[in-house]
């Protein structure tokens, strides 16, 4: 009986073409009307180095990277020796014995497949075991194979004929290497509902949904310096940007990637730069600046594991509070997390239009996990989106003009260079509502408070019209509580838990900063414990939210890793198990 | 305003005093700076000032224009945002030696690669003026200062000679007791097709007693009239000479591609190749 599910590993060494083997097993799949979910993780090096790549192929729609894998094709030695012993019940181990041992003990099922012998004999180039590779998954999963051969025909077309023809010849030998061996029949997957790929199904990462929102939600400059996990979303903006009339600079380091966004951002053009840690860490003073002179900006973080250098190719959620307060002095700023790839497109257009709205930074985080996977989804319902401008001042106000007028909700409207009568100096010196320097107590704590209220007012708005996920479980006193790409894994294991009858409460903010609090408050409330799972040791979030939200009696159980990888839904629904 | 009316001097002046010492060098590049944009006739709303932070810093706040006073050492980067984002502004960047060529001198020789058209003004008093008199980049060596208390034992920078090294495609020297020939080069700068960079010694009479206005009307020469600015070898010659401190224009060269120019043809090769709607974006994945 085949399976609607399974899940593959290819690992082997970097720049080898373990990453493009896997990419093209994800796109055959998605050809063939398939869901994917993708995961890499990549070696910090730039050739060599442990390269491994997960496949997630379903017939129904998935959310998550699931549990350990069905399959590893290991490439090499290191591959098996890391990932050999991570594998579900009942996997299937695929190695050429010329490149990897295997222990006698060894407690999966092992199948030899002489990749290198069979590339060799087919090809005559070592470099074709990754289409042997390929081809091999592809019969043991009976999946149809012409997807695959489009794939390789249009990936090797531009090096002529022969060299199509060679790969081919390659693929058919792998192909029917293992496609009938009796051992591995549990593996074959059930054909797709649809057959081939239905229109407006894509497949993005995080990195780019995140860079298709932006141009959604109205980015027209762009100023960004190269970091691991975050460059692939400047590239995406040199490459299309322009297109839509937009300006992309690579700054020479992130302090003059921000400065140029600023800059940009006071002419009227809604700008962004996207970076990890360390770049946050850079852009820190100019955040600040951004905050006082009530410049909209968008700072994205795709988080990496830190301090220092840390691991750059391998995820963490503990930017948290330093996106929250990294600054000199107190500086308002609004923090959001996208919760999957599909939300990075909608948290992309929501940061713009909270910048533009109220005019102060707006830190986008994602992180490594989510910006580097990749998964099938719908094209979001462009017709749908909505965009927010800046307030600019009427006529009348221009008369007497105060740039940074004390206002209910703390948002001024904001001349733009070029308007006649509305000159000012925008200044991250305390300043007046006209914009003048000013050092007195009163005009001080008057225009913190009023920068301060721009908060207030969007937290009233939170409150009345919900922040992401609130769910009481429908009268549970148990519940669960994550932020940003932690989603998918903990809809998994609820949905699992929920199966079995029981109840489950669940928050799942999108706006970490500021934080409803009522209705947080009211969440909290009937629950007895709530289990707090975060990427991070310090469990910043929960600690956020504690000193913020009267938790009356409520007990906290605070879940966290910060190995590198995300958490599996296996390990959600395991650890909540214990307590629901 | 508008420019039917002929815009004098004091009318780009706005009522906000200056709060600089008496004496210090700035009021003569401010009322210089005042004097080309009369000269230019520029249009007060169609001028942005970007400055850094330092005595000269404050120098967009009196100007009557769009400002933005921002970070020590960020004023470049932040007006290469500007300009690239609104083109038609007429940008100028204001500062010191030490938001200039100390926390901001990373950012110039990537400004010079870009050229974007702007005018960037470091008024140089050699000393940290508004923290009250530590060594500054262009601190004389062997000069007492807080921060040096038994003498500067680090030579100066050199700005000119790196301006030069950098390609920046306008170079100029003013001393701002020449209030005229500081409003010459401003508007030569502000008319110049791309980066211009011009070092207008500032002397502070609070807390540099070595670089003062006796010392620099000592050593200050003009450029010579037979000087070719197009000729780069001339122009170190010029910025090399260790007896005599020449101002005037000593670097032009305009057939360089402005960033704006650069931009829009990045913009144009997009359009060729790429989707421009983002139904056809989407289409890619």
């Amino acid at each position: 009986m085949p399976r609607n599910e399974i899940t593959v590993r290819v690992a082997g060494e970097g720049g080898e073409g373990v990453i493009s083997t896997a990419e093209i097993l994800t796109r055959s799949a998605v050809d063939a009307g398939l869901e994917v979910f993708t995961f890499r993780s990549y070696p910090a090096e730039i050739k060599g180095g442990l390269a491994m790549m997960q496949v997630r192929i379903s017939v129904d729609p998935i959310h998550s990277i699931g549990r350990d894998t069905d399959i590893l094709m290991a490439f090499n030695q290191e591959a098996f020796d890391v990932w050999g012993a991570r594998m579900s019940p009942g996997a299937v181990l695929l190695f050429d014995p010329k490149h990897c041992s295997v222990p006698e003990d060894y407690p999966f099922q092992r199948v030899e497949v002489p990749l290198h012998e069979i590339a060799m004999r087919e090809s005559g180039a070592r470099i074709a075991k990754n289409i042997v590779a390929l081809a091999a998954m592809i019969g043991v999963l009976d999946m149809p194979p012409e997807p695959a051969r489009a794939l390789i025909e249009k990936k090797f077309k531009r090096k002529g004929g022969d060299v199509v023809a060679t790969n081919f010849k390659a693929f058919e030998a792998g192909y029917s290497v293992l496609r009938t061996d009796p051992r591995l029949k549990q593996l074959q997957l059930a054909p797709s509902r649809t057959g081939s790929r239905p229109d407006g199904r894509i497949v993005l990462s995080g990195n780019q949904a995140l860079s298709l929102g932006a141009i959604a939600g109205g980015c027209r400059f762009v100023a960004g310096y190269p970091i691991t996990p975050a460059t692939q979303v400047l590239e995406f903006m040199m490459k299309h940007l322009p297109a839509f009339g937009g300006n992309v600079v690579q700054a020479e380091d992130e302090i003059a990637a921000i400065a140029a966004c600023l800059g940009a951002s006071y002419t009227g053009a809604k700008s962004m730069t996207a970076t990890s840690g360390p770049g946050l860490c850079l852009m820190s003073e100019l955040i600040g600046m951004a905050s006082i002179s009530e410049i909209p900006v968008v700072v994205v973080d795709v988080m990496r594991s830190g301090p220092g250098t840390g691991m750059p190719t391998k995820t963490e959620q503990a930017d948290l509070m330093f996106a929250m307060h990294g600054s000199s002095g107190e500086a308002p700023r609004i923090v959001l997390a996208a919760t999957s790839i599909e939300d990075c497109f909608h948290q992309a257009v929501n940061a713009f239009n909270l910048a533009e709205r109220f005019q102060t930074p707006v830190i986008l985080l994602s992180d490594q996990s989510m910006g580097y996977r990749t998964r099938t989804l719908s094209t979001p319902d462009l017709s749908g989106i909505r965009l927010d401008d800046r307030a600019t001042p009427t006529a009348a106000m221009l008369e007497n003009y105060n740039r940074f007028a004390d206002t209910e909700s703390g948002v001024s409207p904001v001349a733009l260079p070029g308007m006649a009568n509305g000159m000012f100096v925008a200044t991250g010196l305390e300043h007046d509502e006209a914009g003048a320097a000013n050092y007195t107590p009163e005009n001080r704590t008057r225009m913190v408070a009023k920068r301060f209220r721009k908060l207030d007012t969007l937290a009233g708005e939170l409150n009345a019209h919900g922040n992401g996920i609130l769910d009481d479980g429908g009268g549970a006193d148990i519940g669960v509580i994550g932020w940003g790409s932690t989603e998918g894994p903990i809809a998994e294991a609820l949905e699992k838990l929920r199966a079995q009858g029981l109840k489950v409460a669940q928050l799942h903010p999108k706006v970490l900063n500021p934080l409803p609090i009522d209705a947080i408050g009211g969440f909290l409330a009937p629950l007895k414990k709530v289990v707090v799972f975060e990427e991070n040791h310090t469990a910043q979030f929960s600690k956020h939210l504690r000193s913020n939200v009267r938790a009356n009696g409520t007990e906290f159980v605070d879940v966290n890793q910060c190995t590198g990888l995300p958490f599996t839904s296996d390990e959600v629904y395991a650890t909540l198990s214990e307590h629901v | 305003m508008t420019q039917a009316t002929t815009l004098k001097a004091r009318d780009y002046k706005n009522d906000v005093e200056p709060i600089w010492c008496p004496g210090c060098g700035d009021f003569g590049d401010l009322a210089a700076f005042t004097q080309a944009l009369a000269a230019m006739q520029l249009d007060p709303k169609d001028i942005a000032i970007v400055s850094g932070i330092g005595c000269s810093g404050r120098f967009s706040h009196f100007i009557k224009s769009y400002a933005y006073h921002t970070a020590h050492g960020r004023a470049l980067p932040t007006a290469v945002g500007v300009k690239a984002a609104n083109p038609n502004l007429k940008v100028f960047v204001v500062g010191g030696d030490g938001d200039g060529l100390s926390i901001g001198g990373g950012h110039i020789p990537h400004a010079a690669r870009r050229n974007p058209d702007i005018t960037y003004l470091i008024l140089d008093n050699a000393i940290y003026g508004l923290t009250k008199g530590q060594g500054s980049p262009t601190s004389p060596f062997g000069m007492v200062t807080p921060t040096t208390p038994f003498g500067l034992e680090d030579p100066p920078l050199e700005p000119l000679r790196m301006f030069l090294s950098y390609g920046i495609s306008f170079v100029a020297r003013g001393f701002s007791s020449d209030v005229k020939g500081v409003a010459r080069l401003i508007q030569a700068g502000a008319e110049h097709r791309g980066f211009s960079l011009i070092q207008l010694v500032s002397p502070c009479p609070t807390f540099n007693q070595v670089i003062t206005f006796d010392f620099m009307k000592g050593v200050v020469v003009p450029i010579p009239d037979d000087h070719d600015p197009s000729d780069l070898d001339a122009a170190f010659r010029l910025a090399l000479d260790k007896e005599k401190f020449y101002t005037g224009i000593f670097y032009q060269n305009d057939k360089l591609a402005t960033m704006d120019a650069k931009l829009d043809h990045q913009r144009r090769l997009t359009m060729d190749k790429q989707p421009r709607t983002l139904e056809g974006l989407f289409a890619q994945f």
